[in-house]
């Protein structure tokens, strides 16, 4: 038990994207108004972002671009490149695709909740259901 | 011309899926021919393809010059070659052995059912034809989207039932660019 706490400290950042990757299934699969379905949709691609991002991060370490790498005045003197002072970019640069889609989901989803609005005239899961079965 | 194939199979039908929303709005009778056209050049360059693999085993294109690291590679092997010209193939005989149902149940939406199709293609052959998993990802994204879309034409039930799908999709999707990034990683 008492190293099961620190361990939990240590990691934190991925504690609370579970908590809130779980907040956003939990909306998808639980609630009954669509729209707060999307919203927990969004809450969950959200969560993966931020996880993306902070394993992108590194303590110390900066973005990667060399400094003075090119037309340095002392050309004779070489650079050995510090991995660990580096940050990888890749992470952040799949996460801003990853938003452009998300927003293009969002936008898909939410046209969709307005045609079904426009064909019940409710949002409300069960009633939808109960107006399907009853045609 | 012939050792643009792979860069041909994916940018002829993504830029005509514009001409085809535009041609929607202008002249709703020119999308069903710029959709047949877009669809012969992708079946033609991957049947070209294919005979380019049979001789030289893997077929390497790097877009624009770049080489991997840093460009994106389209990468084509014998089955490759082989579900390229299948999904192509059959996507075009579909278009043209569906024109007059599509005419009748989207008369006004003709311009976006076209264009919605043709990207879905282009999604799948880019899913394809692709050796890069970024890119993948997002041809992934496109053929999802699009299928949405498609699906949500529907009658009755469609716009429900997509909402469901997309749920579903989202979350698969999100699980793929995790994997993706991973691909990225350890290649």
């Amino acid at each position: 038990m008492s190293d099961l706490i620190p361990f939990i400290i240590a990691k934190y950042n991925y504690w609370i994207f579970i908590t809130l990757m779980m907040i956003g299934m939990y909306a998808m699969i639980a609630k009954n108004n669509l729209v707060k379905k999307i919203v927990g949709m969004n809450i969950f691609q959200t969560a993966i972002i931020l996880f993306y991002v902070s394993i992108g991060a590194k303590k110390g370490a900066t973005i990667p671009i060399l400094e003075h790498a090119h037309g340095d005045a002392h050309g004779a003197v070489s650079h050995t490149v510090e991995v660990a002072h580096y940050i990888n970019p890749l992470p952040h640069v799949l996460m801003l695709t990853a938003i452009v889609v998300s927003v293009a989901t969002l936008g898909v989803a939410l046209a969709l909740a307005i045609n079904v609005y426009n064909r019940h005239k409710t949002l409300e899961e069960d009633e939808i259901i109960d107006q399907i079965k009853g045609i | 011309m012939s050792q643009h194939y792979p860069a041909l199979l994916v940018i002829v039908p993504l830029l005509s899926a514009l001409l085809i929303s535009a041609a929607g709005w202008l002249n709703k009778r020119l999308c069903f021919p710029i959709a047949v056209a877009a669809l012969s050049v992708a079946s033609f360059s991957s049947v070209g393809l294919l005979f380019r693999v049979l001789d030289e085993k893997v077929v390497l294109y790097k877009l624009g010059g770049w080489s991997p690291p840093w460009g994106i590679a389209y990468s084509v092997d014998y089955l490759n070659g082989l579900v390229l010209v299948v999904v192509s193939v059959v996507a075009l005989l579909n278009l043209i052995a569906t024109q007059r149902s599509v005419e009748q149940e989207f008369s006004e939406k003709i311009g976006a059912f076209y264009t919605l199709y043709i990207l879905f293609v282009t999604g799948l052959l880019g899913i394809v034809v692709t050796g890069d998993a970024f890119n993948l990802y997002v041809l992934l994204e496109i053929a999802s989207l699009t299928g949405y879309g498609l699906i949500a034409m529907g009658e009755d039930r469609a716009p429900l039932a997509t909402l469901n799908y997309l749920y579903m999709g989202t979350i698969g999707a999100s699980f793929g660019d995790r994997v993706s990034l991973y691909c990225n990683r350890f290649a």
